[in-house]
């Protein structure tokens, strides 16, 4: 062969690996939500004649921002977060169909709020991002609610039981259940052969 | 108009409206869609799922938007007509969207177009082939629970960490695979099939989107 | 011309030394069968002699040489042209969704332009003979089309060495052939070819060289060796063949399918209950299949009964307490971390805790060698130990019905005979059915009632074991 080539790994670029896997996650995940399709559409029934639907979605929303803290703990690397959401949300959007291009803009979202959590700590305690991340996830989902769910027409008890609930979802799903999963993933050593 | 640029649009029209209050239009686009669903001959049950979809959401928008929003009831009616008919227009959008795209020819048109990197587009690519073998896994997982007298629910970290840990196999076996098959991340690649923007594209984006600015800022439809 | 090669390497993973001082060429012309126990390091070889170590995870010694260059420091892409990989699971090796655009995929890889693409795969198709599944989507294909694809794509990017990891793990019989003929076909055009498989049936007239991983090293058999090498079929005739009486499962009229392919087509077929029934039968026939229409994880048409009721009747929870499956792959079996947990959990659940006393399971991870793993992770055992593992727990568990698929693979002669003693007595002792898969059949006669062979022309009892 003439052409002598040598390949360079850098740490900062995804490799074609990481992708995948990110990728491979945001389906499953989407999967698995499908598993609660039933208890939510339950939920939002009752809630519904109540005029209650946001508080559905509020209380739902943390399956969703799950794949963010999941792929900062993976690949442990600036913008992690933002984009394991995005392609995340890109296996979810194919996956359901219904949403397409509003997954993606709040895939968006959801990553750039839950990235700015590991972002305060400067990369450097990923359980102290992922605490501050769900603070970050909710204030950041919430503003764009704010505008794009029309939030702003709410009076103030609304809108503080609104966020009170989404953060516990958030907290609950991408904090305390992640953790969990990060935890069964340090224990097994499965990650520690992957490198 | 090519893949980036329907996706282009489609993401400008979304942006907009979010940000914007008019029935009026969301209804025009619920409309556009729907005719752009028939002309891609959308099956009949397809466009009943799209309805069942949306029952929910809508009812859901209206009634927290009438019950709990603020002003007097004629605003409130407004409004809650807005975030409505902008739910099923998301809906209705993003199925007219998935109906005429080709994934394939959008992420390589991305690829194409706006630089979007290589290894993101077949990463993606590749992983989007496991899409049935997933389901079966996720099926499998929970069938392994209930053989070891386990219910896995969907706040179960041990579901999360198995479907974890398949994913981390195949992500490895698939990627070693395109490896082989000479792929190595950011090197040059030829196109075998050019997928350019096209000229009348980028002049129907100008058009939808001036006549978008003016109904709502020149004609400001209800 | 290419050759490749390496010296007295020794390849780590995690830290643990898996081979070690391999000498090996692979030179044009030649068809080399690599043969072994599984999980005894052949996957290991070929992925490093491919060049995807360290980049996935190996460590090597030594370099392996491309002609004169290390193979692990070329790029992908120039690699290509050269070496490529088929590899053992024939659908997680495409990157595209339909066949014409996975070989554009690959050749795109190597920048070249539209018309060489264009002439590459209708040669490769042609050489493979494959020319009709072009516009197919790979999703629909069995796994012998699957790997004629990336044979072909292979061929399209010009490698001159091929190397095949158990490429016929899920590959029918008519298929298995085809590919070995054309593969030989291939070496006499000048290419080198290294195939490793466990099975060694019809390479005899084919293949220039042996050569067998046995305690982590690689010897060459020579040719006067091949006769018992190649001849070592036995045929045990089964201890009991009575006529069956009680019954697990029945079928009438079951029709099972693996995408668009035909398990299965009208069976009728009855199962013995509280028997050990062994399936054997060539790979990609549909056996996994089968198990797993039992477990009620694959779909099919017609009526199944578990004693005397339709299978969809019951609900899953319940099922699946009555008929468990041992996975193929062991990890499949594991919901917790460690060895300990694992074990508790299974004690706790099962439907005989008075039975699995802690002597009871104490004595029985003894007897499987898996004492002192309490604490290690799962994921971290050998292959063998997690096989050992994942046939305990379900023991444990002790449903009504087992289903066992394969699971005696990756174990030696002494842990099989430990294994199906163990099955035997304790289904003895809680009346419990066994239905088994195994390609390894070696001295297991004496413990099975009944053999169900599986081939092209559905089910049939045999009364021995070949």
């Amino acid at each position: 062969m003439e052409q002598v080539e040598i390949s360079s790994r850098s740490k900062s670029k995804w490799s074609l690996r990481e992708v995948i896997l990110m990728a491979l996650i945001g389906i499953a995940f989407g999967v698995i939500y499908f598993i609660m399709d039933p208890v939510y559409t339950a939920l939002d029934a009752v809630l519904v004649p109540l005029g209650l639907h946001q508080y559905t979605i509020a209380i739902t929303i943390g399956p969703w921002m799950m794949a963010a803290p999941l792929s900062s703990y993976l690949l442990r690397r600036v913008g992690a977060g933002l984009i394991g959401e995005l392609l995340g949300a890109t296996g979810e959007a194919l996956l359901g169909g219904y949403w397409g291009v509003a997954t993606l803009i709040s895939g968006f979202i959801q990553g750039i709020g839950s990235e700015l959590g590991f972002t305060l700590t400067g990369y450097k305690n990923w359980k102290t991002g992922l605490i501050l991340s769900t603070f970050t996830g909710t204030v950041m989902t919430f503003v764009w609610s704010l505008f794009h769910d029309g939030y702003l027409q709410f009076g103030f008890g609304m809108l503080f039981g609104l966020f009170i609930v989404r953060w516990i979802s958030i907290a609950f799903f991408a904090g305390v259940l992640v953790y969990w999963i990060v935890n069964l993933l340090e224990k097994s050593k499965l990650l520690k052969m992957e490198q | 108009m090519n893949e980036t640029q329907k996706l282009l649009l489609v993401l400008l029209i979304s942006i907009e409206i979010a940000f914007t209050q008019s029935v009026y239009l969301n209804l025009l686009l619920i409309l556009i869609s729907i005719i752009i669903l028939i002309i891609s001959k959308s099956s009949i049950k397809s466009f009943v799922r799209l309805i069942l979809v949306c029952i929910l959401p809508t009812i859901g928008s209206f009634t927290s938007f009438y019950f709990f929003g603020t002003g007097e009831a004629v605003q409130r009616i407004h409004f809650a007509s807005v975030m409505t008919t902008r739910v099923v227009a998301y809906v209705f959008m993003g199925a007219a969207f998935m109906a005429n795209m080709i994934l394939y020819k959008l992420l390589r048109s991305l690829e194409q177009n706006v630089k979007m990197s290589a290894t993101f587009v077949y990463g993606i690519l590749g992983a989007l082939n496991f899409i049935p073998k997933i389901i079966k896994a996720i099926r499998t997982i929970r069938a392994v629970g209930l053989m070891r007298g386990e219910v896995l629910y969907f706040w179960s970290p041990k579901l999360y960490f198995k479907a974890i840990t398949q994913a981390l196999v195949w992500s490895n076996n698939l990627a070693m695979a395109m490896t082989s098959h000479g792929f190595e991340e950011g090197e040059r690649r030829s196109y075998h099939e050019q997928f350019p923007t096209k000229l009348s594209g980028w002049i129907i984006i100008l058009v939808i989107m001036l006549f978008i600015q003016y109904c709502l800022f020149v004609a400001k439809l209800w | 011309m290419t050759t490749l090669k390496t010296d007295h390497l020794n390849i780590k993973i995690n830290e643990q030394l898996i081979l070690k001082d391999i000498s090996l060429a692979i030179r044009p012309g030649q068809f080399i069968l690599l043969v072994g126990e599984s999980g005894c390091g052949k996957s290991t070889l070929m992925t490093a002699l491919a060049g995807l170590y360290p980049k996935y995870g190996g460590e090597l010694s030594q370099t392996v040489l491309l002609d004169k260059q290390n193979i692990a420091n070329i790029k992908a892409n120039f690699r290509a042209k050269k070496v490529a990989m088929l590899f053992q699971h024939p659908d997680q090796q495409f990157a595209m969704d339909r066949v014409e655009d996975e070989l554009i995929f690959s050749l795109e890889n190597l920048s070249l332009s539209k018309q060489d693409i264009d002439i590459r795969i209708n040669e490769a198709l042609r050489a493979v003979g494959i020319e009709s599944l072009r516009y197919s989507e790979l999703a629909y294909l069995s796994g012998g089309e699957l790997q004629k694809v990336a044979l072909a794509e292979t061929l399209a990017m010009g490698a001159e060495i091929i190397l095949l990891d158990e490429p016929f793990a899920a590959v029918d019989p008519i298929h298995r052939q085809e590919l070995q003929l054309l593969l030989k076909k291939l070496a006499d055009q000048g290419h080198g070819i290294l195939v490793a498989d466990h099975d060694t049936s019809d390479y005899r007239t084919l293949i220039t060289d042996v050569f067998c991983i046995k305690n982590k090293t690689l010897h060459q058999i020579e040719t006067h060796e091949f006769d018992t090498m190649f001849n070592q079929h036995s045929v045990q005739k089964l201890l009991t063949n009575k006529p069956i009486e009680e019954l697990a499962f029945s079928m009438a009229d079951v029709t099972i399918k693996n995408g668009d392919m035909f398990i299965l087509k009208k069976s009728y077929f009855k199962w013995a209950k509280q028997k050990v029934t062994l399936i054997t039968g060539p790979n990609g026939i549909g056996k996994s299949s089968l198990l797993l229409t039992f477990a009620r994880l694959h779909v099919f048409e017609g009526e199944l009964l578990y004693q005397k009721q339709s299978i969809n009747k019951l609900s899953l929870k319940k099922y699946a307490r009555l008929v468990g499956l041992v996975f193929q792959n062991a990890m499949n079996q594991f919901l917790n971390i460690n060895v300990r947990e694992e074990i508790e959990q299974a004690q706790q659940q099962s439907r005989y805790p008075e039975y699995w006393t802690e002597t009871k399971v104490t004595k029985s991870i003894q007897r499987l060698n898996l004492t002192g793993l309490s604490e290690h992770s799962v994921y971290e055992l050998s292959g063998g130990q997690q096989k050992k593992l994942q046939l305990l727990l379900m023991m444990i568990i002790s449903p009504e019905t087992l289903l066992l698929d394969e699971p005696l693979a990756g174990l030696d002669k002494k842990s099989v005979q430990i294994v199906m003693s163990i099955i035997k007595e304790v289904i003895n002792d809680l009346n419990q059915t066994v239905i088994m898969i195994s390609h390894q059949t070696d001295g297991i006669a004496k413990y099975v009632d009944y053999h169900v062979h599986f081939s092209q022309n559905g089910l049939t009892y045999e009364e021995t074991i070949s």
